[in-house]
């Protein structure tokens, strides 16, 4: 699942050698928090939340399979 | 982008090194280019019969960024697609990215929920990698199309229900791409018309019956 996001965001990004995807295991379940180049941020929210919110379902509808709770979560 | 070069002929030690010395002239990122490879060069022995690699690396088109995206995904999931790419007709039009898969409903979800997020990434990535701001229809199973034949016979439907009732229909709450394709079909009956009312995601079509329709 780290491996599809990091490819998401990758391929969004201007500087994809920035992008950094660190999977944590937490109560609430598997976390995986994506890092950028600071002015590649936007590309990966989107307007209104839009990219981020994509990311998510598509992420939530791969891990699916594996029965597994994952969370993206974003720097603040 | 306008004015750059769509592709180039570059030359390299090896396929790779020409590869990435054209992609480097155009400014994009190998991995995102359309190769051809022209000549496979030859490594040669103690500098004798060595030939340079040739190839021709284009920028990609929108929908050959969009294909190359799914099929990446496709990989990293292990999953096996097929996809087809027709190019717009005409300005203006859209790319059409059909995908065929035998997971299809896990690429769709409850509602094309997945599909969409599906689009909206993949939409986003061929515009950077293609630098085109083409429109992208993105279809999975054949999904979008019987959904699309599904909101114009039920718009139909609404309208003609209208017009004989004299008052207005409220439909359910929809997606914008939902909606489009109902106010199309409400503009092909005579007689009525159609709105969007509310607050997203709450947002619904109203088809009412033309004010010139009731005399």
């Amino acid at each position: 699942m780290r491996e599809l996001v990091e490819y998401l965001c990758r391929s969004l990004v201007e500087h994809p050698e920035q992008v950094t995807v660190t999977e944590l295991e937490e109560e609430a379940g598997i976390v995986l928090e994506i890092r950028t180049a600071s002015e590649d941020a936007g590309r990966v929210i989107g307007r209104q939340g839009r990219i981020i919110a994509a990311i998510r379902t598509l992420t939530r509808a791969a891990g699916q399979r594996e029965g597994k709770r994952i969370l993206v979560r974003l720097p603040e | 982008m306008a004015g750059a070069a769509r592709d180039v002929v570059a030359t390299g030690r090896t396929v790779d090194e020409a590869v990435a010395s054209g992609a480097g002239q155009l400014g994009i990122r190998p991995e995102d280019a359309d190769i051809e490879v022209l000549e496979e060069g030859a490594k040669g022995w103690l500098g004798l019969g060595a030939q340079r690699a040739r190839v021709r690396v284009a920028r990609p088109s929108k929908g050959s960024a969009a294909s190359r995206f799914i099929q990446q995904l496709a990989t990293i999931l292990g999953m096996e697609v097929d996809v087809d790419v027709q190019s717009p007709e005409s300005e203006g039009e859209p790319w059409q990215v059909a995908v065929a898969t035998e997971d299809a409903g896990r690429w769709i979800g409850h509602r094309g929920q997945t599909l969409e997020a599906l689009r909206v990434l993949c939409d986003a990535a061929a515009t950077r990698s293609s630098g085109s701001r083409d429109r992208l229809v993105l279809d999975v199973g054949g999904y979008r199309e019987r959904r699309e034949q599904m909101l114009r016979s039920m718009a139909i439907l609404a309208a003609q229900r209208a017009i004989r009732l004299g008052r207005e229909i409220v439909l359910e709450p929809m997606s914008p791409a939902d909606r489009r394709v109902v106010h199309l079909a409400v503009q092909e009956v005579a007689g009525a018309e159609s709105q969007s009312r509310g607050e997203e995601p709450g947002r619904r079509v109203v088809v009412r019956p033309l004010p010139t329709a009731e005399v």
